[in-house]
């Protein structure tokens, strides 16, 4: 004599019966092709799970303040490797020095990580007036590094990344403070 | 067997989730721009009229406050000399400095020329309160023996620069 107790999740209990009995039936086709009379075979299985890829940026891309030239065009350049060290065009006159951008990679140790830059911006002020910023170029301080091209990871995992960049200063470029936002893609190859 | 054991590979590469192989960061770009620097002249340097020695050479200065100096041997006939006068324009409470040239040459169209130089302003540079400030430029003037009448005019060119 049996007691019969009710299944508190009928159709769970039924999809795991379905796929047991799936899974019996393909073992038992699979078998049976082989011809062997060994019934026994073994299949690799494997996986490779790698730290997820982080970047936190540490510092913004400022170009500093400027002056421009009332006739001329000029540029300014920031230092990819070096803060305070931006290059300011001869027809500009540059005050406070710009500073580069920092971002802190975080990943895989010794992982290869490509990065690509969005080509140009535009940064822009209240009144609607426009700069153009281009040529990103980076820099970091893991063992090989390439704008848009690799940097690997340190042993650590964690790596720095800079990122410098041009801006170009029309003539009489209108006072204000501009300002826009640039992405960059981290992707392990 | 060996189909089997390549499908297992697969799945298992399939556990990286996408969003682990990339990253993307976003930061900010940004410039302040402020005004050029900008500089106008008002009023001319000017030395006045003057009459020279038939046998000596002398000079005509004018001070950066407007005053002016007769060499003794020149006789200056007026008194309508002048300082030049600039008035510069930029960034409110930035600062900028003078530069002032060494010599130039004044002439009157017929040959004659004569020299003007000893440049000095009223100041070295100056801060722009408001975004404006103002300086004078005087200079000497040296006048030949029997220097040749006309009217002599010439530039003269000032550079400021932010500091």
């Amino acid at each position: 004599m049996a007691t019969f107790i009710p299944n508190p999740r009928p159709k769970t209990a039924l999809i795991v019966a379905l796929i047991i009995g799936v899974a019996t039936t393909m073992y038992a086709t699979s078998v049976a092709q082989s011809g062997s009379s060994d019934p026994e075979f073994e299949g690799n299985a494997g996986a490779v799970i790698i730290n997820g890829l982080r970047v936190i940026k540490r510092q913004d891309l400022h170009f500093g303040t400027i002056a421009p030239s009332l006739t001329e065009f000029g540029t300014v350049q920031t230092n990819r490797g070096r803060n305070n060290d931006s290059v300011c065009g001869p027809t500009l006159t540059c005050f406070a020095p710009g500073t580069r951008a920092r971002f802190t990679v975080i990943g895989e140790a010794n992982r290869i990580v490509t990065i690509s830059d969005p080509g140009s911006i535009w940064i822009t002020d209240a009144a609607g007036n426009q700069m153009l910023v281009d040529s990103f170029t980076g820099a970091g301080s893991g063992n090989n590094t390439h704008w848009r091209g690799w940097q690997r990871l340190r042993p650590s995992g964690i790596s720095r990344f800079n990122v410098g960049a041009t801006l170009y200063v029309n003539p009489n470029q209108p006072r204000g403070t501009y300002v826009g936002q640039f992405t960059l893609n981290f992707e392990y190859q | 067997m060996k189909r089997i054991a390549l499908a297992a590979l697969i799945a298992g590469t399939a556990i990286l989730p996408l969003s682990a192989h990339a990253a993307n960061v976003t930061a900010d770009a940004g410039a302040k721009i402020v005004a050029p620097l900008q500089i106008a002249n008002s009023t001319a340097l000017y030395f006045g009229t003057i009459a020279p020695s038939l046998t000596s050479s002398d000079s005509v200065v004018v001070s950066p406050a407007g005053s002016k100096t007769c060499g003794s041997e020149l006789t200056c006939l007026t008194d309508d000399h002048t300082a030049a006068q600039f008035k510069v324009s930029g960034e409110a409470d930035f600062s900028y400095t003078i530069e002032l040239p060494d010599s130039i040459t004044i002439s009157n169209g017929a040959g004659g020329s004569m020299t003007v130089d000893e440049f000095s302003g009223s100041k070295d540079g100056g801060k722009l309160s408001a975004g404006t400030d103002s300086f004078t430029v005087g200079g000497k003037l040296s006048v030949g023996a029997n220097q040749a009448t006309g009217e002599y005019t010439g530039t003269f060119t000032v550079a400021v620069n932010y500091q």
